[in-house]
């Protein structure tokens, strides 16, 4: 495998995955596993940068990675301020780069 | 709904109270912010993954395993997954602890008599130049990846940090495949200083456990820098390289000291901040602990906090490990089912007599980790007028730096107000400690003094439709 997945050849916990599925982010397949959060699949796909800040435009990712800190918000089927560390990927999902943030929005 | 008993937080204090409530014949909602019980300690796999040896992804298997049995056994514990708190309140009445959650089915209120704060804590961040550049995380969103969703965070990782949970992370990435390029340790080497290293022999499995992963990490060839941090980050869309700085005891870099090395992951975290907005909506009285950098909620030996019927359990009573947690997570659940008759006081007795010593043998461990590899204030120095403080609102250490000698802001609540800092939807969670620091500094005096954020009634962001 050419992601970031733990290979069967380093992982002493013999992780099995059921087959696999695609989702799109910015128009792009990614493929995911059952169970991953789209956070996850997104980083094994080796994408760092999630949104852009409202400020100063900076990007940003995963930071905290258990949904403490909002930094990795992304629009998810349309719907904004989703945290991609907690979001579990499903198939034919539509993930976007999150621009800025729509505050009166805030999903969980 | 309606329940005896409310926990809060299903980590080893809220999972072994929910069980000691449990069996004491409680009706109990275990309210959890995650899809699978467990906390950050005992994380589990996701359901949907199989896994032939799960076991080596964790250190006490046998015990988080045990209570997850435990805990779907006992018909009377409603498991309510996936569920977070967004606001706590106490109403008059029979049940007047009363949660305000908003879950996979919608937003809903649970009430209780008696209700157990276990919600835990999270990895403490210090900013530097670059923190916020993609590819900069915590210790524990790293663990989060590669232990509970097998993906490496990335191909060439520097951690860098105070305190031993460095180490099985890092041992977590380089038996999945990582290059760990290294492991940055702030403090000096426990055995340097000969009073801990006396104070460490009473806890000899400890030290067994720390020397297994540092034989580990000279296994993988990975060079454990003491007296070192990352003090600054490169790069736009993701890491290009880090700057490791020797740093002294006060942790303020050393001239000459600095080293660059490429890296494309950087994973930091100087300790833990307690989850404490909850105990602060029941009105809690807390005391600021300048050792661990926050504050607690005060507790008595039956782990109730200064509100009747409000306990509390693990890290928000002082971030002293997972030992001490599930001591104090059955003391507080027999504490709970006793306050609302449910447990005699003959038997409550006897059962908390082992468990109070347990946690007293487990807490001085605790406690000499915190003192040893508590945050010093030459971190200040890493940080330059441009360097992001409130990663939310955007604020510099220049504008926290101008609401202090320009405007004369005395506390971090004034620094707040001027600056933002604080108000985005982290809700000052991961500024806190920085703000409150720096503030100290700047206006020279104590952390205790200028104070910290207090929580807001709306204790995480919710949909408006939910709230209604």
């Amino acid at each position: 495998m050419n992601d970031l997945r733990v290979s069967p050849a380093h992982d002493p916990a013999g992780v099995v995955r059921d087959a696999p599925f695609e989702l799109s982010f910015e128009g792009r397949p990614i493929r995911a596993y059952p169970g991953e959060t789209v956070g996850a699949a997104l980083t094994a796909a080796g994408i760092t940068t999630f949104r852009t800040t409202r400020r100063r435009g900076r990007p940003r990712g995963l930071f905290c990675g258990i949904g403490i800190c909002f930094d990795c918000l992304l629009v998810v089927d349309g719907t904004p301020n989703q945290r991609a560390c907690l979001t579990p990927a499903r198939p034919r999902m539509v993930v976007q780069l999150q621009s800025s943030m729509a505050e009166d929005q805030f999903g969980r | 709904m309606d329940a005896e008993i409310a926990v809060v937080g299903a980590g080893p204090a809220g999972l072994s109270a929910a069980v000691a409530v449990g069996e004491a014949g409680c009706r109990v909602g275990l309210v959890d912010a995650y899809a699978r019980p467990g906390g950050q300690y005992f994380k589990q796999l996701p359901g949907e993954f199989k896994a032939q040896a799960p076991q080596v992804l964790h250190h006490e298997t046998s015990v988080a395993v045990d209570l997850f049995r435990r805990v779907e056994r006992i018909t009377s514990v409603d498991m309510l997954s996936g569920t977070g708190v967004w606001m706590a309140e106490r109403r008059s009445g029979e049940s007047p602890h009363t949660l305000h959650l908003a879950g996979p089915t919608g937003a809903f209120e649970l009430r209780a008599e008696a209700v157990i704060l276990a919600p835990g804590a999270y990895d403490r961040a210090l900013p530097f130049p670059g923190w916020d550049v993609p590819g900069v995380m915590t210790v524990g969103a790293a663990q989060t990846l590669i232990k509970s969703q097998r993906v490496l965070p990335g191909h060439r990782i520097v951690l860098s940090g105070a305190g031993p949970f460095l180490l099985p992370v890092a041992v977590g990435l380089a038996e999945a495949g990582a290059h760990v390029v290294a492991v940055c340790e702030a403090t000096p080497p426990l055995w340097s200083s000969p009073w801990t290293g006396i104070k460490m022999m009473n806890h000899p499995d400890k030290i067994l456990e720390g020397v297994d992963y540092l034989k580990t990490l000279q296994k993988y060839r990975v060079p454990v820098k003491y007296g070192r941090a990352v003090t600054r980050v490169t790069g736009r869309d993701r890491v290009e390289s880090a700057t490791v700085s020797r740093i002294g005891k006060d942790w303020v870099p050393v001239p000459g000291g600095e080293e660059e090395v490429q890296v494309d992951t950087v994973c930091v975290g100087y300790g833990f901040m307690p989850s404490n907005e909850l105990t602060h909506l029941f009105g809690c009285e807390h005391d600021y602990d300048p050792i661990g950098g926050a504050a607690f909620a005060r507790h008595d030996d039956d782990m109730q906090s200064t509100e009747p019927g409000v306990f509390v359990a693990g890290e928000i009573t002082g971030v002293r490990g997972s030992a001490v947690a599930l001591a104090q997570g059955s003391i507080s659940g027999l504490a709970a089912a006793r306050s609302i008759g449910k447990v005699g006081q003959a038997e409550y007795e006897q059962a908390v007599g082992p468990l109070r010593k347990t946690y007293h043998h487990r807490r001085a461990f605790g406690d000499l980790l915190v003192r040893y590899f508590a945050v010093q204030q030459g971190w200040m120095s890493w940080v330059t007028p441009e360097t992001i403080i409130c990663r939310c609102e955007e604020v510099t250490f220049g504008e926290v730096t101008d609401a202090v000698t320009r405007h004369e802001a005395r506390d971090v609540k004034t620094v707040k107000s001027i600056t933002r800092c604080g108000m985005g939807p982290c809700q000052g969670r991961e500024c806190a400690y920085a703000v409150t620091a720096l503030t100290a500094r700047l206006s020279g005096r104590s952390a205790a003094e200028v104070g910290t954020f207090t929580s807001q009634p709306i204790v995480r962001p919710i949909p408006l439709a939910e709230m209604l």
